[in-house]
């Protein structure tokens, strides 16, 4: 009988649990207070559809969580860091966009640029929120390009 | 990612907060987004902030008031009669921290929760002034919409669009806890 110790690297254990974590409890503030949630949504601008803007806020956070609690749970690694990739990467594309409108209507330094992103941790410093989001994006490609190794 | 989309989907129905995915939340009928960005854009500018909410209002058939007609509304008798009644549509914690003294809570995002409170009040007054944070809030506007369109006569709602911060940095009384608490207090000016 052969016995197969499966080692899950501890820096890859860091960085799903990391990811998971952040999502978990960005997601939690968001699916608590859902029609907060809405109205930052429909700042963006981005949708108009009252049905479209509902889903976003209702579904989301909540889709959020499970990515989190599925990373941290070590289940479907690759699927989830793909999910998230694909949640972060145009998130951080609206974020930097709605950034950009406000530094040119304050006329201030790009930095010195707050407000509340929808992301569940209330108003933040732009660019201290993108270096978040980087990290976030950076752990996410990494976990996706380990693949299945990382599960166990 | 089904599965996650499924808990997602289960979630929300499960929660008491939950959203309704085929209600419209702001029911406003010119459908324009109230950006943060304009609301700065219209600070840096100096241009009155009320201008847009005066848009908003006239395309829904609804009035503008500014602070000094909301004062005399408020020191009126009739107020007390209940012939004028204030509305307050911003979130439950924001109105048991401090209201108009006397306003009716009403939460626009959860109306089928909150109708039976203020239809009949509504229904009996004259005048129903509307407000919510002011700025680039727009509570105030949903909450006003709603009642138009639920029967109550545009021409008797107005809007402040400088709302609750306007209202207490004018030094206006101030009431805590619930609805005629009796607990006011003066306004910081």
């Amino acid at each position: 009988m052969t016995i197969r110790h499966s080692r899950v690297p501890t820096a890859a254990l860091a960085a799903r649990w990391i990811l998971g974590a952040a999502y978990v409890s960005m997601a939690t503030a968001k699916a608590l207070h859902p029609v907060d949630f809405l109205k930052l949504v429909r700042q963006y601008d981005l949708f108009h559809h009252a049905t479209v803007l509902n889903v976003i806020a209702a579904w989301l956070p909540w889709f959020e969580i499970a990515c989190g609690i599925f990373l941290i749970a070590g289940i479907a690694v690759r699927g989830s860091a793909l999910v998230s990739l694909a949640l972060l990467i145009p998130f951080t594309a609206a974020v930097l966009h709605r950034a950009f409108a406000l530094k040119s209507a304050l006329a201030i330094p790009f930095c010195l640029v707050k407000f509340d992103c929808g992301c569940g941790t209330g108003e933040e410093f732009i660019c201290r929120k993108l270096v978040e989001n980087a990290v976030l994006i950076a752990l996410s490609a990494w976990l996706l390009a380990r693949g299945a190794r990382l599960t166990g | 990612m089904l599965a996650g989309l499924a808990f997602a989907i289960l979630a929300n129905q499960l929660s008491p907060r939950g959203l309704s995915l085929t209600r419209n939340y702001f029911p406003t009928t010119s459908g324009a987004t109230p950006s943060v960005v304009r609301a700065v854009a219209a600070t840096v500018t100096n241009q009155p902030p009320a201008e847009h909410l005066l848009a908003e209002l006239q395309a829904a058939g609804l009035q503008l008031a500014v602070s000094n007609q909301v004062i005399a509304w408020f020191a009126d008798p009739r107020r007390l009669t209940r012939h004028i009644v204030f509305v307050d549509a911003r979130n439950e914690v924001d109105y048991r921290q401090g209201h108009v003294p006397g306003a009716i809570f009403f939460d626009p995002y959860q109306p089928e929760k909150y109708f039976p409170g203020v239809m009949p009040a509504a229904q009996a007054a004259e005048r129903i002034v509307v407000y919510c944070h002011g700025g680039d809030c727009d509570d105030s506007l949903s909450a006003a919409t709603l009642l138009k369109e639920v029967g109550i006569p545009g021409e008797k709602i107005s809007v402040y669009g400088g709302g609750f911060g306007e209202w207490q940095s004018l030094g206006q009384p101030v009431e805590t806890g619930a609805q005629n608490s009796g607990q006011i207090h003066k306004g910081a000016p």
